[in-house]
């Protein structure tokens, strides 16, 4: 599990009832927090990686991210085109 | 000509933005149990809006972000609500829209289940079936929003206060009239989804298919007190509105919905009691 990987599990585990073990990469993220609280989880998001377009992320959590290793991939993406 | 004009670009734009809602369409057929218009056809549209209430969630931001790396946010974010039909009553207005402008505090998560408090401030325009008579107000809202979901079930609640004050215009033949609005509303929403189906199945020992909702179950109680109107257009003070809406899902992509209105509702607050039945595509 990559530190990417674990700390979006962790964020998600924290907003939802799920732990981060439950949480597979490969699931809907409306299984863990629904897309009622997509622009909670965006801002849960910024509070542990400061890269992250909050206003943008949200909207895309409307639109086209709907798996959770869609979201690890958006995150780790940031961190790695600068590095 | 004007309202084929409006109705195909609403179509259009609506057709463009809905992709991205989890509920891409609806097409409804419906009775109307006030008037003599018995029966309509329905076409809603709804961004960041649920009918009949401005519930400022979900949907498309113009902005949302922290203060700091502190539990506060802030935010600004279009609101919505387009009805088109034949149906006079079927929905309570034609068009609604704001632009909320406030701030977001994140609770941790508790036993209880996970929940943030809004407190925002909007420029609103609500206008009836022919544009002939419009509020115009600026509303202060506060509410709480609220989420429990586990292995089976979703459960969303808002509970709140609005408050609005503005401006009511009537256009007639004859020159206009503008008169003092004011409104406090306490609105309710609640969702309730069933996450009981699934077309799971093995197939030469690989495992195909998912589960899925059956049962998507939206509500919305709105308390109108209205303390400042034009007499002969509000002859009442207090008013509520009920709307709810079923979808029961057949296949993860295609359902049946019902959709139940009752009470009344701005701009006019006529009485609205009607039910439509509709087909509901879903990716």
């Amino acid at each position: 599990m990559t530190k990417f990987e674990k700390g979006v599990k962790e964020v998600i585990a924290q907003n939802s009832r799920y732990t981060v073990e439950e949480i597979q990469a490969t699931d809907s993220l409306d299984k863990f927090i629904s897309s009622f609280m997509a622009d909670r989880l965006a801002r849960e998001l910024k509070r542990k990686f400061f890269k992250i377009d909050t206003t943008r992320l949200t909207n895309e959590l409307y639109v086209t991210i709907k798996k959770v290793s869609d979201l690890i991939t958006k995150i780790s993406s940031l961190y790695t085109i600068e590095a | 000509m004007k309202k084929q004009a409006l109705f195909l670009i609403v179509f259009f734009l609506s057709s463009a933005i809905v992709y991205g809602q989890e509920r891409i369409f609806s097409l409804g057929y419906g009775k109307t149990f006030v008037t003599n218009d018995s029966s309509t056809i329905n076409i809603t549209f709804d961004l960041n809006r649920i009918p009949g209430q401005s519930e400022k969630a979900g949907g498309y931001y113009f902005l949302n972000e922290i203060f700091n790396n502190s539990r506060w946010g802030y935010y600004i974010k279009p609101t919505m609500d387009v009805n088109i039909g034949s149906g006079v009553t079927s929905a309570p207005n034609n068009i609604s829209v704001g632009l909320p402008i406030g701030v977001v505090y994140d609770f941790k998560k508790n036993n209880l289940g996970i929940f943030s408090w809004y407190i925002d401030g909007s420029p609103e325009l609500v206008a009836d079936k022919a544009f002939t008579n419009n509020l115009y107000y600026f509303s202060l809202n506060t509410y709480l929003k609220y989420e429990f979901l586990d292995k089976n079930i979703l459960l969303n609640i808002i509970a709140g206060v609005s408050n609005a004050n503005g401006v009511r215009n009537q256009i007639f033949p004859k020159g206009n009239e503008t008169d003092k609005y004011g409104r406090l509303t306490i609105p309710l929403y609640l969702k309730f989804v069933a996450w009981n189906a699934s077309t799971k199945r093995t197939v030469n020992g690989v495992q195909k298919g998912k589960d899925f909702k059956r049962i998507s179950w939206t509500n919305s109680l709105k308390f109108n007190h209205i303390y400042s109107d034009n007499k002969t257009v509000n002859k009442e003070t207090d008013y509520t509105f009920f709307n709810s809406k079923l979808d029961f899902y057949i296949t993860p992509n295609l359902g049946i919905n019902v959709t139940y209105f009752n009470g009344n509702e701005e701009p006019i607050f006529k009485r609205n009691n009607s039910i439509t039945f509709g087909l509901t595509l879903a990716r």
